[in-house]
């Protein structure tokens, strides 16, 4: 008889939820959620298709059978491919000609260089900062944090013109480092950082000290370990925005040789010479080679990238 | 006897003291040092100059030749010395301005609603939350190949117009043209893959803080209006919108600001074009351009630009960084109050406190 004993509160919130109808109500809510949600997502998944299939579509195909977008008539092929990668076009391709060259595999190096160079370089100045901030106590130091903080209201804008030329009075119009350097004094990253280092227990950082442990081993050996989620996050995101950043790269290198672009500058010339019929599938292949990064990295880290923007609510 | 080791002690206290004060600040330095150098270098340096630059006729690639010039490029904005730069100017502003007024509504209400059918728990609303944020994280260019495919014309075979027969040329003819007061506004259709392109992943940071907004209302509000017998609307209007205000304010803002500084996809798809016939050959002198565009044709795509106009590109570029620095300055003191996000208000509280 035990199993049928109920507490007068499971009882009454049972029967009132029972006069509500909330259950069979809620089940309803989650079907029709379902259906319009599923709706959408198929809707909006569309475009990737579009794109992936494109791509593999012959210039002939596009031309005289439009419509066959999923299955091009005379089968799947990869001339997009070669005609974006190698410059090798079809026998029967109408004469084209680019003014800058199509150095696909320099624009993927540089932007390798930049995403992934760029966010390595940040998250050690940006967590060594934001160590110093939280875990060592020097004069000054919250008025240092509330004047970096203030300059978040300042927008890029009003920096990057100055930032042009001043990296060409520097003389770093020419060198690739220029597309990370003016990157490594960002608030917001190191901001993140210094929210998480906070809830770090201060008494593990003490008794390491007692420990004989110095400063730079303590940020080694406990703050990054402990620190990994929140680094782990504003990587991706560092890598995401280095990966898909447009306007500063093309201050720097858009009138340069096509050498030095990224991907995104050089994917933005391709679009502009690529709006014909012949051309467009190399223009899709393009987008396909610039997304998988980005697109693998979505897929193996989804999780952390959607609770780090929930957690932070940072807005890129 | 006594005496000099009293003293003695007191100069070992003092050399200790004085090698831990050098220890600290020494780490402080080595530690904090190259982020405050390239904060300072890139960015403290680079607004001062900017100011200077747009005060000089500075000249791109040739520094130190310049010279003051009475803040002729602040009267070329704000005065009709120039009409037609001053007309491309406040043209490209205006289009900013009202893009991102229009963008608003659509990228907070549609994430809101889509939020909160996945927080309705469906099956596989992890799946749906993941496409849902897929979009977002497109690099810009990749989407704008499709949208380039989808809006080409009829004769080269675009997507829409192959597959619904719609027969326009989307970035060449002109929408609809009003008139109020003396000037006519001429809308171009190149807005409508702008919008779209925008429409399919513009938001998906707006959905995930709504989303993560929520799920920390507490559950038993809903469980109480359900007994008090409230429909699904007005649990909506009275308990869900109320419990993720915070969160609303800050993509209303967020919004706002992302979209006034719209560059890439009026770059990618149109070229800031078709271009407006009294204004072909000026910067942003297109009826798709913005005033990010506008800055970037000056600084970045059009070298004549650059070594003629230099100057009036700093000072479009710290005009429009003022507007957006209110902008984000109200929305600083707005969302001060709030949990997730920006926790400058505690910053600043913290900072009080200690003062």
């Amino acid at each position: 008889m035990a199993q049928n004993k109920v507490t007068s509160e499971q009882f009454i919130g049972f029967k009132k939820r029972e006069a509500a109808g909330v259950k069979k109500r809620a089940e309803v809510g989650k079907i029709v959620s379902f259906i319009i949600l599923a709706a959408f997502c198929i809707i909006w998944v569309m475009p990737f298709f579009i794109m992936f299939f494109g791509s593999l579509r012959g210039h002939i195909d596009t031309t005289f059978y439009p419509k066959e977008l999923f299955y091009p008539h005379s089968g799947y092929t990869l001339e997009n491919y070669k005609i974006l990668l190698f410059q090798e076009y079809p026998p029967d391709f109408p004469q084209h000609n680019t003014t800058q060259e199509y150095a696909i595999g320099h624009w993927f190096m540089n932007t390798c260089f930049s995403a992934i160079g760029g966010t390595l370089l940040y998250l050690l100045v940006a967590s060594l900062a934001a160590y110093t901030f939280v875990f060592i106590d020097f004069k000054f130091h919250n008025v240092l944090f509330a004047i970096l903080v203030a300059s978040m209201v300042v927008p890029g804008a009003a920096t990057s013109v100055g930032n042009q030329s001043l990296v060409y009075a520097m003389g770093l119009n020419k060198s690739i480092l220029a597309l990370i350097i003016p990157g490594l004094g960002g608030i917001y990253g190191m901001y993140l950082i210094k929210t998480f280092f906070e809830s770090i227990p201060k008494d593990l950082i003490e008794s390491a000290r007692m420990d004989g442990y110095n400063n730079w081993e303590i940020y080694l050996k406990i703050v990054l370990p402990l620190g990994k989620t929140v680094l782990f996050v504003q990587g991706l995101f560092g890598f995401m925005g280095g990966w898909n950043d447009l306007v500063w790269p093309q201050m720097l290198f858009g009138t340069q040789d096509s050498k030095k672009w990224t991907l995104q500058v050089g994917m933005a010339y391709i679009i502009n010479n690529s709006k014909t019929a012949n051309l467009i599938g190399s223009a899709l292949a393009g987008g396909v080679v610039c997304l998988v990064p980005v697109l693998a990295m979505y897929i193996v880290a989804q999780d952390k990238i959607i609770d780090g923007m929930a957690g932070a609510g940072i807005k890129r | 006897m006594e005496k000099t080791i009293a003293l003695n002690d007191q100069q070992v206290d003092k050399r200790a003291r004085r090698i831990g004060f050098l220890k600290k600040y020494g780490i402080v330095a080595l530690f904090l040092l190259p982020f405050l150098a390239a904060f300072i270098t890139f960015f403290v340096l680079p607004l001062i100059y900017g100011v200077y630059i747009s005060l000089t006729n500075f000249k791109y690639g040739a520094p130190g030749e310049e010279a003051f010039n009475q803040a002729y490029w602040y009267t070329l904005i704000f005065t009709k010395k120039m009409p037609l730069l001053h007309q491309a100017f406040w043209a490209s502003f205006l289009h900013s301005v009202v893009f991102s007024v229009i963008m608003v509504p659509v990228a907070v209400l549609l994430p809101l609603a889509l939020a909160i059918l996945v927080n309705k728990k469906p099956p596989a609303f992890k799946l749906f939350r993941s496409l849902i944020y897929l979009p977002s994280i497109v690099p810009l260019t990749a989407a704008g190949t499709i949208f380039t495919m989808m809006f080409m014309t009829k004769s080269e075979h675009g997507l829409l117009a192959e597959m619904f027969g719609i027969d326009i040329k989307w970035f060449i003819d002109s929408w609809f043209t009003f008139t109020i007061g003396d000037t006519t506004f001429d809308v171009a259709y190149a807005w409508i893959p702008i919008f779209l392109m925008c429409l399919w992943g513009g938001w998906g940071s707006n959905f995930i803080i709504l989303s993560a907004g929520l799920e920390n209302i507490p559950k038993n509000l809903y469980e109480a209006s359900d007994i008090d017998g409230c429909s699904a609307w007005k649990k909506i209007m009275h308990i869900t919108i109320p419990g993720i205000k915070g969160q609303l304010v800050l993509c209303l803002f967020t919004t706002i600001i992302g979209y006034l500084g719209l560059y890439g996809q009026n770059y990618v798809l149109s070229n800031g074009g078709p271009l407006i016939s009294t204004l072909s050959g000026l910067p942003g002198g297109g009826k798709t351009s913005t005033i990010m565009y506008f800055i970037q044709d000056i600084v970045a795509n059009v070298p004549n630009f650059r070594s003629t106009i230099y100057g009036l590109g700093a000072a479009a570029s710290l005009v429009f960084a003022l507007f957006v620095g209110i902008i984000s300055g109200i929305q600083m003191y707005c969302t001060r109050e709030r949990k997730t996000g920006t926790k400058i208000s505690e910053a600043y509280e913290k900072w009080h406190k200690i003062k």
